[in-house]
């Protein structure tokens, strides 16, 4: 079907489209700067490119503060940010969040390029198989260095959760960390239910390990979804495309873990409410049962079937009034619903139908047997009561 | 059945008390289940609701290490 958009509604598509990549996001271009404008509003504009294409970028002023040198037209630089679509004017750029000079670090980086491409390729990356962290894991794995402040921030933000930290030391820089790092994480299969990966900020020497490809595959075979931390926001590493979630930094990740459990004390208050609601609904509509029942049978036998069987439903419906609907009634004003059902339930309304509660000095009088001949008694009614003495006696008349 | 005031005293988790804990809200919605059933159901849910409050409320924080000692600063 041939659709005709209107420009805008074409440009939002296009850019939906492009801002849902998260290949696009994140991402280091490199090329030479040139067009290289300074506004006067301290946002920068240039274009990057290299021999065969050239690409828009934007620097805002609020990203500019950790610029360590001048943009200049000719100077070779990475830039780090997020491609976007500027709408107004159809045009493709970069959101440039960090920019650094090119020192050409040449065969190393190329080298990572070239393994970053077969890993993508191999699928490592696939956003399908990307995990979400589980709400309320019963045991979160830590590999880092035992000895970093990654370690310290991640636990003083975990604080006192309902999960058991299990710390998987690994040495996170020098030539064995990648190997390192990869059997920490290997460790933990099994035993946690989520695992943060990562170091604190460094060189990108320091960084490196993160890059290598033990680690890549560590990551992607693990049975629990991997969290990486690797660094400071503008670090992105090999580790953080193969993880199922990318925290910027290791206190960043320990936010992302941490079970909110305010608000699953919030949800249990509420799945009690909801419990005691049907329970209650639940029991209204057999005794609503039975009295149609009791109504609508005759003769001495059903009847007597009927009140055995209101009788097991009062006897249940005690057992449920007497020890859990108290308690949470005093839960809170979420259980209102649930009280308004119960309401229904009570003897008042019961005695609009007709019923009425008899009581002696001594308390509700449940059976005949209570109260003996010549006592005074007091007749409840809906609409007020009345004081008698029982006359006589007699056998039960079932 | 056990009476009203126990805690389930098996060893279920956080995640899986939370599992069986919305199986029975919804099974208790649905209204399918016969009266004592509903009881029965109601009291494992209370006991439920118990364990995940006691779990929560006795959270301190459980550090374990795979291999090698504690750094000082984090043993207690």
């Amino acid at each position: 079907m041939n659709r005709v958009f209107n420009v805008s509604d074409l440009n939002s598509r296009i850019r939906a489209r492009l801002t849902t990549d998260l290949r696009l996001s994140d991402l280091w271009a490199r090329g030479e700067l040139s067009n290289v404008v300074n506004h006067r509003s301290g946002h920068r504009y240039f274009t990057l490119k290299d021999g065969a294409s050239q690409i828009s970028c934007v620097l805002f002023r609020g990203y500019s503060g950790g610029l360590d040198f001048e943009l200049e037209n000719g100077l070779n630089v990475l830039v780090y940010g997020d491609v976007e679509f500027y709408r107004p004017r159809g045009q493709v750029q970069i959101l440039v969040k960090a920019v650094r000079r090119d020192s050409g670090l040449g065969g190393k980086h190329l080298e990572l390029e070239l393994l970053k491409e077969r890993l993508e390729a191999e699928g490592l990356f696939n956003a399908e198989r990307k995990r979400p962290i589980p709400a309320y894991p019963a045991c979160i794995g830590v590999v880092t260095s035992p000895d970093g402040a990654a370690l310290r921030d991640v636990l003083r933000i975990l604080g006192s959760c309902p999960a058991r930290i299990v710390i998987s030391p690994a040495q996170v820089q020098g030539e064995s960390a990648p190997e390192s790092i990869a059997s920490a994480v290997s460790a933990l299969q099994g035993t946690a239910d989520v695992i943060i990966v990562g170091r604190g900020g460094g060189s990108s020497e320091d960084l490196s390990p993160f890059n290598s490809e033990v680690v890549a595959r560590a990551i992607f075979r693990s049975c629990c979804p991997v969290v990486s931390a690797v660094g400071h926001e503008t670090d992105v590493t090999i580790a953080d495309f193969v993880a199922d979630v990318r925290a910027p930094t290791p206190s960043a990740a320990a936010e992302m873990v941490r079970p909110d459990v305010e608000r699953l004390r919030e949800g249990l208050v509420g799945i009690e409410a909801r419990m005691a609601r049907s329970l209650s609904a639940n029991l209204d509509r057999r005794r609503a049962r039975f009295a149609d029942l009791g109504r609508a049978l005759s003769g001495k036998r059903m009847r007597g079937i009927v009140s055995e069987q209101r009788q097991n439903v009062d006897r249940i419906f005690d057992r449920f009034i007497s020890a859990e609907l108290r308690r949470v009634e005093a839960l809170s004003g979420r259980l209102e619903l649930a009280q308004g059902k119960l309401a229904s339930l009570s003897p008042l309304s019961t005695l609009s139908r007709g019923y009425c509660i008899a009581l002696t000095e001594r308390g509700l009088a449940r059976r005949a047997s209570e109260v003996a001949a010549g006592e005074l008694l007091e007749l409840v009614f809906s609409d007020g009561e009345l004081l008698c003495r029982a006359i006589e006696k007699k056998a039960d008349r079932r | 059945m056990t009476g009203m005031t126990d805690v389930a005293s098996d060893d279920l988790s956080l995640e899986g008390s939370l599992a069986e804990l919305e199986r029975i809200v919804r099974a208790l919605e649905e209204g399918e289940l016969t009266l004592e059933e509903s009881l029965k159901a109601f009291e494992r849910g209370v006991s439920l609701v118990r364990r995940c409050n006691a779990l929560l409320d006795g959270a301190e924080q459980k550090i374990e290490i795979l291999t090698g000692d504690l750094p000082e600063d984090l043993a207690r």
